[in-house]
């Protein structure tokens, strides 16, 4: 160790206390070696003057020197306080530069003693620096991050709020707003006190931090205002910041909060908001906002207690000018509302080009009771787009192949058909279904597939499970098959039709003969059937 | 006087009628009790003087028990430690600690002429203090 360096840390171990005034007189020295160890000697040394000494000398010292002092902010809290309570200009700017450095969170107390104090460039610098660390310490909370100085973000707030819930107590003797705003935003959307102050207008601090919330552009009083009311039940003042509030970055906090179905108090409080500036049919804000941001406008005015015109309006005006998204939005907030101009949105919705919005009107098309809109629906069935058509075949949910086969013993033949054909056309499973129970076991229910294929005017679609049957092992299928296949032109029908002639039932021969009259043939009764692709050259 | 001798009267009477009782203790046979405590509370308190003025880790507000610890540390002999005292008076430091911390107090150009034939000592003095490199 050098010499200069055991006599620095004698110095600053010794429990005499004339070492302060000697590093105190050393501070003067030219030597960059001597002053570098004095600093770090005073600073581990527990004596105000001799820390007050160094806070003088604060505008001279290098960073490294800086940083040397700020470790040892534990034990300088003590002459930081005096500098900032009482010290001269100098000592001031110094403290509060170090404060502001270091993040030394056990000064904020005293930095709100001074900014309580009359106004002037003291409380002017207390407040913005108390507001900063503030603003620091939310960050450290928001990130879930131990802070530098190795101390639980959420004990260092606890210290801290305890100082500004004082502060707000004595609201009407400072006056200072800033320090509400800096308690609002670390008091959080839980805290008694804060709920307490908005729950009552006449309490001193209500206007100034109703005032706060509607003025703010801070993101962390934009956070507490958006987390209070989408996830806890928000106080009138807080609904009506809300439903006033249409500066930018309070849009874009709010419409970027998710609309969860299952957040029941969102729903709650947004219901009982009667209007939402952000959100009216306003092309000027409008024009501000992203796709994305003017789909959750729409969602979030539908889930609103505002009025269904201004909720048509919305939605008119989207439904003209907006992206996509926000006319999805539009046309699915239209839902729950009734009546002519709601009906005209949706039928304008039709005609959208888009595919996802004609999809969100054609979901509600059966529900709104327009005239034709059923033919319109099945006409949609065959859209070539699969979101119309998936959407055009859930409004016509009852036309299912299981609802079909329930009521097909009680429906006379126009019913069977018109319904078939529906069906045919609605329930993509049809096909499949109907080859499923052309293999049933029971033979009623084999000779009822068939029938429904014929109703359904399926039979060319399922011809090869027709063809099938006609090896079936019960004849009265097999006859029933062949008989069929008359209305089937494929070439394997004809072959299938002819080698049936040769069955052992007399009764599938005669149908297999019929069918094949049908269908044109040329085979007599009696004459050697020929294969067509055998038979021809 | 007479004061005294009333005092100590009945008590001469109590002593003398015993035959075997030997010759009496008088008051002026505690001198040697008294002095030989004194002789052993001024040890005493030298002791503890000593080792109090030794002992560095008593909390004090000294600062010639600082330079001593100082001269401890680096290990300084009574003539460097008398030089550096006197060193300190000429450059009048408030405190003759200041001495460790001023490299530049060393330095014998500005010093007064008598002190010209010390510099040798002095240039020593420094690099202990601040240049040299200790095993």
């Amino acid at each position: 160790m050098l010499p200069l360096q055991r006599t620095i840390d004698a110095l600053a171990k010794s429990h005499n206390e004339a070492a302060t005034p000697t590093l105190i007189a050393a501070l003067s020295t030219s030597s960059v070696d001597v002053f570098d160890g004095v600093v770090r000697a005073l600073c581990a040394r527990r004596s105000k003057v001799g820390h007050t000494a160094v806070l003088r000398y604060w505008d001279s010292l290098t960073p490294s020197q800086k940083l040397v002092v700020e470790k040892g902010r534990c034990r300088m809290g003590v002459a930081l306080r005096e500098a900032l309570l009482d010290g001269d200009d100098r000592l001031f700017a110094a403290a509060h530069e170090f404060v502001e450095a270091s993040g030394d969170y056990d000064l904020v107390p005293t930095l709100v003693m001074v900014a309580e104090r009359t106004c002037g460039e003291r409380a002017d610098a207390a407040v913005a620096l108390t507001l900063n660390l503030v603003d620091q310490l939310c960050r450290w909370l928001a990130a879930d991050r131990e802070p530098v100085m190795g101390r639980d973000p959420e004990t260092i707030r606890y210290c801290v709020l305890e100082s500004l819930e004082r502060s707000v107590e004595r609201y009407r003797q400072h006056r200072r707003a800033e320090l509400l705003e800096a308690f609002v935003v670390l008091a959080g959307p839980d805290s008694n006190t804060l709920r307490h102050v908005l729950d009552a207008p006449y309490h001193p601090c209500h206007q100034s931090i109703v005032q706060s919330l509607t003025a703010s552009v801070s993101p962390n009083i934009l956070r507490l205002l958006t987390t209070i009311y989408a996830y806890r039940d928000a106080s009138q003042a807080v609904r009506n910041v809300v439903a006033k509030r249409t500066d930018q970055p309070f849009i874009d906090a709010l419409l970027a909060t998710p609309l969860d179905s299952k957040n029941v108090l969102f729903h709650k409080n947004l219901a009982r908001t009667k209007s939402l500036a952000c959100c009216e049919a306003n092309p000027a804000i409008l024009a501000q906002l992203a796709d994305e941001q003017q789909a959750a406008a729409m969602r979030l005015l539908a889930a609103s207690g505002a009025g269904d015109d201004r909720k048509l309006s919305l939605a008119e005006l989207l439904m003209k000018h907006g992206p996509v998204e926000a006319r999805v939005a539009a046309c699915d907030a239209l839902r729950p509302i009734a009546g002519q101009r709601a009906n005209q949105v949706t039928l304008q919705a039709l005609q959208d080009p888009d595919g996802e919005v004609q999809a969100a009107a054609v979901r509600q098309l059966r529900e709104r009771r327009i005239p034709g809109a059923m033919n319109k629906l099945l006409e949609l069935v065959e859209s070539s787009n699969e979101a119309v058509s998936t959407a055009a075949r859930d409004a016509l949910w009852e036309f299912t192949f299981e609802n079909y086969t329930a009521r097909f013993d009680l429906l006379d033949d126009d019913a069977r058909r018109s319904m078939g054909a529906r069906v045919a056309l609605v329930d993509r499973t049809t096909l499949a279904r109907l080859r499923a129970e052309l293999g049933n076991p029971a033979r009623r229910l084999r000779l009822r597939a068939i029938e429904m294929i014929a109703a359904m005017c399926l039979l060319p679609q399922l011809a090869d499970a027709l063809i099938e049957r006609l090896q079936d092992e019960d004849h009265l299928v097999r006859v029933a098959a062949a008989d069929a296949l008359q209305h089937c032109t494929a070439d394997d029908v004809r072959n299938a039709l002819l080698a049936a002639i040769d069955d052992r039932s007399v009764a599938v021969q005669t149908a297999a003969r019929n069918s094949l009259r049908a269908l044109n043939g040329e085979t007599t009764p009696g004459a050697a059937p020929t294969l067509i692709g055998e038979g021809t050259p | 006087m007479t004061a005294l001798s009333w005092s100590t009267w009945p008590l001469a009477e109590i002593g003398d009628n015993f035959p075997d009782s030997g010759p009496r203790l008088n008051w002026s046979d505690l001198w040697a009790y008294g002095i030989a405590v004194i002789v052993g509370a001024v040890i005493t308190g030298i002791v503890m003087f000593v080792r109090r003025r030794n002992d560095m880790t008593a909390h004090c507000n000294n600062s010639w028990k600082l330079f001593r610890e100082l001269c401890l540390i680096h290990g300084l002999d009574h003539p460097s430690q008398r030089l550096l005292v006197a060193l300190a008076s000429v450059r009048q430091f408030e405190q003759p600690t200041q001495i460790f911390l001023t490299p530049e107090a060393f330095d014998a150009s500005d010093l007064p002429p008598e002190w010209q034939a010390r510099t040798g000592h002095l240039r020593r003095l420094k690099m202990v203090l601040f240049d040299q490199q200790s095993g």
